[in-house]
């Protein structure tokens, strides 16, 4: 029973009901008995209550059916045919609905999903095939391909981005580092990317070509090449780089130009200023030398009357001692006169014992020629005394003639002493005059030393004053040779100045045309003189 | 490896196995799929809680993750294996997802399942042993979910893969 549907039931119930009803109609038609009429017609009757209790129950199924039928019309895939008590072909008219229903719940979740998460970029996550049939698994495999389309595209897309930010970003990182060479090159691609790449290559071409342009002017006017001006046609801030750009230029070859004049003009000026401070120069080293070689004059002078006042008090000193060492000789002269007299006493009495001595040589001599003779006499034996008779001879005979010397000696040494002693005298007189005068002398003397003192100290007065005039004259030259140095520094930077303005090239135009006046032409210069320094 | 009670059945691979919940995780539907291969009848499922056919080789960390997902309104794809009424069991390759009504509230939520592939079973297999052994090694029911979870995602982080994109390269 359980596993029979209402419906097998209603036309199980309506069959016993019919055959019921035909027995019924049989009884009756044959006469039958009448409890057995009742019976029949009593399960007849049971049975079509139970037939329509069991159409009832179908005809609320079907009301059902119709029910869900609407909701799944209206989308509503939520709804199903719950029905636990439900069997036989009934339950399997509800899970082919649910079924039905379910397949449509199944695709229409996960296509929604699938492409929510593709729209979200999730691309893994497509419809999952398995379960789909026919339709639905045709649909799945077009929607799967769809998100496959839409994953290439992005993926294409995102590599489209990728090449164009990493083109981009080169370009512009090398634009930021100063390299404006780099374009953005982009292989295949939208128009989009296309335009972008173009207008950022715009923009860089644009700042390359002014950079080129006002570029090669500044180098050239690193250069001190004044003569390139930037070209081309530019705009906005470019146009005012380039007429900035050209307006320094110009201004720059004005003032170099005005800078020439100048430079020449000061040249000349400075120059002249060095013949002067050398000649200054000269002259002030020759007074230096001038000064030094009187003081050094002056010095040796000083010196010398140092010395000569040296000299006369020594001299003075000196004479007043040769007057006393002439007194004392004075005093000598009269000794030596005494001892004069005392010598002629003794000549006299040397003369006599000459005379002593020469007597006494005589008579040695006779003895000895009388020993002679007597050895003579004695022969051999003799022999040796003869030789020394012969001895005592000689030298008695010298000794007579020695004497004989003598006396002449002491003769004339008694004529001499004579002299000595007139002469003495006249010395004598000498000495005392000299005294006297040696004495006048050294009182000269004293007064020309103190004189010579008193003109050494003036000197020595005199030579200070020259030393403080040569110091003087010393630094003066200093000066002059630093205010000199200076001066030849100034010319050779004008020098350098020169040369460095020479080396400018100018363009055509005439210097000093649009020279503008005043404060412009300084800071304009001052401009020049940084860049030169 | 993953040891699974009883003998394993097979969906075929048109089947499609259905089953909607109330927001509790109470069954009210189930198709005859379902039915036929948890061997269960529609009367023996209804109002009953979802985790009757829950396999003692599922990780809970996984349904924790489930859980998570679907309260956030998000669907859920996931490798699970159930226990049938004969302590059998059977691998379904899961999707589930919230059903909303006109305003996007949540109402129910509805799981279909298909046939997993054998790769995938055998991927998730291993995943599941590891994540089972993590489980087991606290005695308190909770902390070894955590702990499980935790894994999980430390595992999807080495991977460098979210969850989705993990179940859909299998
Ligand atoms: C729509 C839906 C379908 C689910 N299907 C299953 C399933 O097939 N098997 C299962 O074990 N859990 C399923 N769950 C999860 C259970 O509700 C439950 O969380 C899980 O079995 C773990 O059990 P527990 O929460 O008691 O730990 C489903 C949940 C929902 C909302």
């Amino acid at each position: 029973m359980m596993n029979l549907s209402s419906l097998s039931r209603a036309m199980i119930f309506s069959l016993i009901a019919a055959l019921a009803a035909i027995y019924t109609v049989w009884l009756v038609y044959t006469g039958g008995p009448d409890d057995e009429i009742i019976i029949a017609a009593g399960v007849q009757i049971a049975a079509m209550v139970f037939a329509l209790l069991s159409l009832l129950s179908v005809k609320m199924f079907l009301r059902k059916i119709s029910n869900l039928s609407d909701a799944i019309r209206m989308g509503d895939f939520e709804q199903r045919l719950v029905l636990p008590r439900v069997g036989g072909d009934m339950k399997k008219v509800t899970d082919h609905l649910n079924a039905m229903i379910d397949i449509n719940d199944a695709f229409v979740r996960e296509a929604s999903l699938a492409l929510t998460a593709a729209s979200e970029g999730r691309f893994y996550r497509k419809i999952r095939p398995e379960g789909m049939r026919g339709m639905y698994l045709h649909s799945v495999g077009k929607i799967n391909g769809a998100i496959d389309t839409m994953a290439e595209a992005e993926r294409d897309r995102s590599h489209m981005i990728e090449e164009l930010r990493e083109q981009l970003g080169s370009t512009i990182e090398a634009a930021i580092a100063g390299d404006f060479s780099k374009r953005v090159e982009i292989s295949r691609g939208k128009d989009e990317f296309a335009v972008i790449a173009k207008q950022v290559n715009g923009l860089v071409e644009t700042v390359d070509r002014g950079l080129i342009a006002t570029g090669r002017v500044l180098s050239a006017l690193a250069q001190t090449d004044l003569s390139l001006r930037v070209e081309g046609e530019f705009e906005g801030a470019f146009l005012k780089l380039k007429e900035d750009t050209n307006a320094v230029a110009g201004n720059l070859g004005d003032v170099i130009g005005q800078l020439r004049q100048t430079s020449g003009t000061l040249k000349l000026a400075t120059s002249e200023i060095l013949d002067g401070t050398n000649d200054l120069s000269r002259r002030t080293a020759k007074q230096a030398s001038t000064i030094e070689e009187t003081s050094t004059t002056m010095g040796q002078l000083a010196v010398t009357i140092a010395e000569s006042a040296e000299q006369a008090e020594k001299a003075s000193t000196d004479s007043l001692q040769l007057s006393n060492t002439a007194e004392q000789s004075g005093a000598l002269m009269a000794k030596a006169t005494d001892a004069m007299e005392q010598i002629a006493t003794s000549s006299a009495k040397i003369s006599n014992i000459i005379g002593m001595i020469d007597n006494i040589a005589f008579q040695t001599n006779l003895l000895a020629v009388n020993a002679s003779l007597e050895a003579a006499r004695a022969g051999d034996a003799g022999k040796g005394f003869a030789v020394v008779a012969t001895e005592v001879r000689t030298l008695a005979q010298s000794a007579g003639e020695a004497a004989k010397e003598v006396r002449q000696l002491v003769d004339q040494s008694t004529s001499e002493v004579e002299q000595g002693s007139t002469f003495v005298g006249e010395v004598s007189e000498n000495l005392s005059n000299m005294i006297s005068s040696i004495q006048k002398n050294s009182t000269r003397m004293q007064g020309l030393a103190t004189a010579s003192r008193q003109q050494a100290s003036s000197i020595e007065e005199v030579n200070i004053a020259v030393g403080q005039m040569d110091e003087m004259t010393q630094n003066n030259a200093a000066l002059v040779e630093e205010t000199n140095a200076a001066i030849e520094q100034a010319n050779g930077q004008v020098t350098d100045l020169d040369e460095l303005v020479e080396g400018f090239k100018l363009g055509e135009r005439e210097p000093a045309n649009d020279f503008q006046s005043g404060d412009d032409e300084d800071q304009d210069f001052q401009h020049v003189e940084s860049d030169a320094a | 490896m993953l040891s699974v009670d009883g003998a394993e059945r097979k969906l075929g691979q048109n089947d499609l196995i259905v089953s909607k919940t109330n927001l509790k995780g109470h069954i009210t539907y189930a198709n005859d799929v379902f039915l036929d291969i948890a061997d269960y009848s529609l009367k023996q499922v209804l109002n009953q809680p979802h985790s009757m056919i829950r396999s003692e080789a599922m990780p809970r960390c996984v349904f924790q993750l489930l859980w998570e997902y679907l309260q956030d309104g998000r669907e859920i794809f996931a490798y699970v294996v159930n226990a049938t009424r004969k302590n059998d069991h059977y691998w379904v390759f899961a999707h589930v997802t919230p059903s909303t009504d006109a305003n996007g509230k949540i109402i129910s939520y509805h799981s279909n399942r298909r046939a997993p592939s054998e790769a995938a079973i055998e991927a998730v297999k291993a995943l599941y042993e590891i994540l089972l052994a993590e489980e087991a090694k606290h005695s308190n029911r909770k902390e070894g979910q955590k702990a499980g979870y935790a894994l999980l995602l430390k595992i999807l982080e080495e991977k460098g893969m979210s969850y989705d994109e993990f179940i859909f390269s299998l």
